[in-house]
């Protein structure tokens, strides 16, 4: 829609050129967020578009991703055939939205947005990843992907500061089997609950990334394959005030289903028979 | 000063400058790309998809700044000589009603990828249609490059029945410019209004200096600036039944979203800045947003003197329908078993994908014009002549094509003060509203508490009936009274039973007002009555079908609830038929037993509904037929095709009567200045009413035509045959373009006109089954396939209908398991978007067969009877019962959502 209040837009080629940050500037990435809601605080855009951060790189130590990296080029990109957890990076594209969305929608914008719902988050949290941030005077710095969202759409970034990209171990990468599973109060639309399951089979080892049902996405991890028993107790661990608790869903409803979802995203690693993605 | 962007639209080359906050679609739309169409504006529906550099992308969310260099095709682009081969698709298989969501359609299509109907209904998540069920969309997608040659339906083969194109198809498919924002007078002026943060507040001052004094605003008005008179937003004819309750502007609001003040300015932006510096100073009043605090009195919706016809204003009800018959405590004690149940039903909206929308300006001679997205032209002129004490010759309201109304556009919400602006700046004001005032500031359909309390005997005869339905209007009555009148009278009427008794209570809340929406308050009561006799059936261990099947009316039988003489009448009756049909197509067994595979239940559940067509005795339609001098015939009527075809149909009709095709039909409709007098489009009455009236003056105008040529060519009527062409006797024949010069010659017109209102509002009826799935742990519940018969009467175009059976069907499913408005403590509604308001996508509709089940109806033009809302009515009933016999939860509020559906599950065990 139209943003009445914008009365810049800076286009910088570099980062240095972003000086003196102002309480009423944004980053602008794909913009399909900022131009999706009235933005009454907003008078500055700051498009990120010319700093020309948009790579996907492979490296000996894993995979790195452009802040800008439009989502779709994770479909296209042919990630090395070991590295088999690429797939949960695909299905948080594909479980965003609409393809058309995911032609303009940024990687970066997903999980700096960091709405509860964010298909992204849970995804990078199982993958282990991390995030490198660039500030506008100082050097760049590292933050796990777990300790980057405190709540819905709050995120550790102090103005101006920028994600620059996304760093995933191949540790994480290779062998890695993973699901994604989500569950909307319809079959589209934000998720109240989104389970991101890898599972690695030589070692048994499981990592849970949870997202849509809590504040801020978590990690359960697990040795072994676990049992539901193990599953309930993990969760239990959680405070019942880390759910979210609102009109699109209640608390024990949403701890209900993340508990559904991991049962059913481990028993489809486990057995090899492949679920659905949405239920 | 931004930098200019340089960019293509296919393939012309721009350069132009905008603001930094503009969106491509905007930007596109100034350049006149009128086939980018703009609807949710948060990239949720599809309806402004636009390829960037071949890629599809949704341009309401993309920054009109980061097009420079690129190359953009709208709509407007893909033709190349000829159609493209996906527009040519979506005409053969006709994929759209309204067209409004058609070009979005096409661009995604066309770049579509998918292996099966499954990936291809997941892969447009993307992209939204209200109006058709999305099954011809599919349809045309999947035929695209198919060869499908239509082949045109000559005279000879008769015109009712067949499945005539709609003609407006070829400017739908093309994007052309057709609806009301597609087309301003020069020098342009935009409305926007602030609207009320508070539910219930008192304007005790109100300062818009500082909005005046913003360069590029023309006009700021409040309460101050209009005269004091009460009406009612409902498009009825008059005199109208509802309260007249409702201001231009007034100083006191009574929901969120209630206007405060209006602004003109030279563009909306500057229109909506403007909004935000008027100074309000509210004395904040106590609220009630629940019906039942509401009728305690201690807050007063409606104090003010003016207002009129409000059945109880000091204890907020607008209205009453109270209707009996026989005695029920005679028939409570008579019944083996008595059930009562309360049923919940939400608000929710019409989500007509183009919003409403009106342009205003003066003639030359001094003539008020409006052109707008209404379904009652007529009503509105009439209105708005009240309304400024301007004589309704001096105002021309007319409307071009509609993207959709449902119900929403019978109702004036954007013309009065749109035409307020143009009276007192002189000059072409347009007020279109964000998708954010559709969902907060019109109307829903009415929510509802129904309390239902049946008398059976053991072997399943209904004894007695007793219903009550708490109704909720919001803040103003627009069409509460008879709304609620319906959520009784259909429901209890379907089924036959001595004594009944109906008290429906409309309630003002300090909520969105509730209007008119599809099924216009039947739906509301046969969900409830549906579930509460599949509840029964249940109980008595009777087969739901039997039971339904015993108490249901016939054609012997009178509906007179309420009323002294017949009201609605059974004209054709063909609702065993269709009963038949549905439990054919389901194969459904009553002995076989629900089956269940893990956490996974299946069932299957039926119900059954009527519908009046039009309103008997009140609904005028008038029309004008015309042998035109080229031998062409022209059609003048005031009627509204909402998207559903009906300008088709009612050519159909005329055709089929004067021996010649839909071609040789031209149709001017909906124009109070070209047209004459139509009451407009709602309660399913345009086939039936105008339709009939087309009838009939075809008729005419055939006998007339007969006689004159007779006395032309000195021969006797009787051996006279008319044909496309020519009327020719034995041994002569006259053109008829010959005919029409020579009768101009004579001072003769060939034309006739006359007006028609029907004695009967004859019934449709319905028939719907479903087979459902429920994921027992996470309660979700999905329809795997669903069958529905329908009583049509005669089917004048059989593929139209067949359109207004899957859409309002899918209108039903979204009613059933996903559509409410969520509201807070203040009345706020927090789902005002199509993110959080979802309504059906491809994806979620299940495989559905449609019955037309033609019993000519002896009323109805060719035997036609309305079919426009009901197909609403049963889906929601059919997949509760069938919920409930998969798993033996009854669910008695709707949507029936996974958490609903889960926690009901909880506590059954
Ligand atoms: C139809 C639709 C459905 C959606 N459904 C979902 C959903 O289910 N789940 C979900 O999570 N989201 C959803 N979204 C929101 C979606 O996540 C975002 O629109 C998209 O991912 C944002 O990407 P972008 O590049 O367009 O970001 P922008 O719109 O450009 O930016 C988004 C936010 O992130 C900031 N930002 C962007 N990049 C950076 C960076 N590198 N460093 C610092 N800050 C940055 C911006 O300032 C802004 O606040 C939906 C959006 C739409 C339109
Ligand atoms: S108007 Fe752009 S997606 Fe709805
Ligand atoms: S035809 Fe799709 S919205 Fe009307």
């Amino acid at each position: 829609m139209d943003l009445y209040n914008i009365e810049t837009y800076l286009r910088p080629k570099s980062l240095r050129e972003v000086q003196d940050w102002q309480p009423n500037w944004n980053w602008l990435a794909g913009g399909t967020w900022i131009f999706n809601e009235v933005q009454p605080q907003v008078k500055t855009l700051v498009d990120m578009q010319r700093l020309n951060w948009s790579e996907i790189e492979v490296t000996p130590g894993g995979l790195s991703i452009g802040a800008t990296c439009i989502q779709n080029d994770l479909l296209d990109f042919s990630f090395p055939e070991a590295w088999t957890a690429t797939g949960a990076l695909k299905d948080a594209v594909r479980e965003l939205a609409s393809f058309k969305l995911s032609h303009a929608a940024t990687v970066g914008g997903n999980i700096c947005l960091a709405l509860s719902a964010s298909t992204f988050a849970p995804v990078m949290i199982a993958l282990n990843a991390s995030y490198e941030i660039w500030q506008p005077n100082g050097e760049p710095y590292f933050v796990n992907a777990i300790d980057f969202q405190t709540a819905p759409q709050q995120t550790i970034l102090q103005p101006g500061e920028v994600l620059r990209r996304i760093k995933v171990p191949d540790g994480n990468l290779t062998q890695w089997q993973t699901s994604f599973k989500r569950m909307a109060v319809c079959t589209a639309g934000y998720a109240i609950a989104i389970i991101v399951t890898a599972y690695h089979p030589q070692t048994n080892r499981v990592r849970f990334g949870i997202g849509g049902s809590i504040k801020s996405p978590r990690l359960i991890e697990f040795d072994t394959v676990p049992t539901p028993e193990q599953i309930v107790s993990a969760i239990g661990a959680f405070s019942p005030q880390m759910y979210i608790d609102n009109e699109r869903g209640s608390a024990a409803y949403r701890r209900h289903i993340t508990q559904v979802l991991m049962q059913r995203g481990i028993t489809e690693l486990t057995t090899g028979i492949k679920g659905k993605r949405r239920y | 000063m931004p930098d200019s962007l340089n960019f293509q639209v296919n393939n012309q080359s721009h350069n132009t400058k905008c603001n930094p906050g503009t969106s491509l679609l905007s930007l596109l739309r100034s350049l006149g790309y009128a086939g980018v169409h703009r609807v949710c504006e948060s990239g949720d529906c599809g309806s402004c998809t636009v390829w960037l550099d071949d890629k599809p992308i949704h341009s309401c969310i993309y920054p009109a700044m980061q097009v420079d260099s690129h190359q953009i095709t709208t709509i407007e682009g893909l033709e190349n000589g000829k159609l493209s081969p996906m527009q040519q698709a979506f005409l053969d298989k006709q994929g759209f009603q309204c067209g409004y969501c058609t070009p979005g359609m096409i661009m995604t299509a066309s770049k579509l990828e998918y292996n099966s109907e499954a990936e291809l209904r997941a892969e447009l998540e993307g992209n939204l249609c209200r109006c058709t069920g999305y099954e011809a969309i599919i349809d045309s997608i999947l035929e695209c490059g198919n060869d499908n040659l239509v082949k045109p339906i000559t005279a000879k083969e008769g015109q009712v029945g067949k499945n005539i194109p709609k003609q407006d198809g070829p400017n739908l498919v093309t994007g052309k410019p057709v609806y009301t924002a597609d087309w301003s007078p020069p020098g342009l002026l935009h409305l926007k209004v602030l609207r009320s943060p508070y539910p219930h507040a008192r304007i005790r001052e109100i300062n818009t200096t500082k909005a005046e004094a913003l360069e590029g605003v023309e006009a700021v008005f409040t309460h101050k600036d209009v005269t004091r008179r009460a009406y009612s937003t409902a498009g009825h004819g008059a005199p109208v039944p509802d309260p007249l309750d409702h201001y231009l502007l007034d100083n006191k609001v009574r929901f969120i979203g209630d206007r405060v003040a209006a602004v003109v300015a030279e563009t909306e932006a500057i229109a909506a800045i403007a909004c935000e510096l008027i100074e309000v100073d509210y004395e904040i009043l106590p609220h009630a947003i629940d019906p039942v605090t509401a009728m305690k009195g201690d807050v007063v919706i409606h104090d003010e003197p003016e207002s009129s016809q409000i059945h109880d204003a000091a204890h907020n009800i607008a209205g009453e329908v109270v209707l009996e018959k026989g005695d029920l405590n005679t028939g409570f004690a008579e019944a083996d078993l008595i059930l009562e149940n309360t049923y919940i039903l939400p608000a929710v909206q019409h989500v007509h994908l183009e919003p409403h929308v009106s342009i205003s300006w003066l003639d030359e001679d001094g003539t008020l014009v409006v052109r707008s997205s209404t379904q009652v032209p007529f009503h509105c002129q009439r209105l708005l002549s009240e309304l400024f004490d301007i004589p309704k010759e001096k105002i021309r309201v007319y409307k071009p094509q509609l993207g959709g109304g449902f119900g929403n556009k019978q109702e004036i919400l954007s013309e009065d003060l749109c035409v307020l602006a143009t009276l007192k700046t002189g000059k072409p004001v347009q007020w279109r509203f964000t998708r954010e005032e559709e969902f907060t500031a019109t109307n829903s359909r009415h929510a509802m508490n129904i309390r239902i309390k049946t008398g059976v005997k053991s072997y399943g005869t209904i004894v007695a009936q007793e219903m009550e339905a708490i109704s909720n209007t919001g803040a103003y009555g627009n069409h509460g009274e008879t709304v609620t009148f319906l959520t009784g009278c259909f429901p209890l009427g379907l089924y036959r039973c001595a004594n009944q008794s109906y008290k429906g209570t409309v309630v003002y809340t300090n909520t969105m007002p509730a209007g008119a929406f599809r099924g216009y308050g039947a739906t509301q009561g046969t969900f409830a009555m549906e579930s509460q006799l599949d509840e029964i059936a249940s109980k008595l261990n009777i087969d739901p079908i039997k039971l339904r099947q015993q108490n249901l009316i016939t054609t012997e039988d009178e509906i007179l609830i309420g009323r002294e003489e017949h009201f609605h009448i059974i004209g054709s009756y063909a609702l065993d038929e269709c009963i038949e049909k549905v439990t054919q197509a389901l194969d459904y067994d009553p002995e076989k037993q629900p089956e269940t595979k893990g956490h996974i239940k299946r069932g299957v559940g039926f119900a059954a509904t009527m519908q009046a067509s039009g309103l008997a005795k009140i609904h005028l339609a008038s029309v004008k037929i015309s042998l035109m001098p080229n031998g062409q015939y022209e059609l003048r009527t005031g009627s509204v095709d909402v998207g559903t075809g009906s300008d088709t149909s009612l050519r159909q009709i005329a055709a089929e009567v004067l021996g010649t095709t839909v071609e040789n039909i031209t149709i001017i409709t909906a124009d109070t200045h070209n047209t004459p007098f139509d009451a407009g489009s709602y309660a399913s009455a345009t086939a039936f009413i105008t339709g009939q009236a087309v009838n009939l003056a075809a008729q005419k105008l055939r006998s007339h035509l007969l006689k004159t040529a007779a006395q032309i060519i000195e021969v006797n009527t009787e051996e006279l045959k008319l044909d496309e062409a020519k009327i020719s006797g034995s041994q002569t024949t006259i053109f008829l373009k010959q005919l029409a010069q020579e009768a101009q010659k004579r001072g003769e017109s060939l034309s006739v006109e006359l007006e028609h209102t029907s004695d009967r509002a004859s019934l449709t009826f319905a028939f719907l089954g479903v087979e459902v799935e429920v994921d027992t742990e996470t309660g979700r519940i999905k329809v795997l396939r669903c069958a529905e018969a329908i009583d049509i009467g005669k089917a004048i175009n059989p593929r139209i209908c067949h359109g207004q059976a899957t859409g309002g069907l899918v209108m039903g499913l979204g009613y059933a398991l996903a559509e409410e408005l969520r509201f807070n403590e203040q009345g706020k509604i927090l789902n005002p978007g199509l993110r959080t308001y979802r309504i059906p996508a491809a994806s979620d509709v299940p495989p559905m067969e449609i019955f037309l089940i033609e019993k000519a109806d002896p009323y109805g033009p060719f035997g036609a009877k309305g079919i426009g809302e009901i197909g609403t009515n049963c889906t929601a009933p059919a997949i509760a019962n069938a919920v409930a016999q998969a798993t033996g939860v009854r669910l008695k509020q709707l949507p029936m959502i996974p958490e609903r559906v889960w926690m009901a599950m909880q506590k059954l065990e």
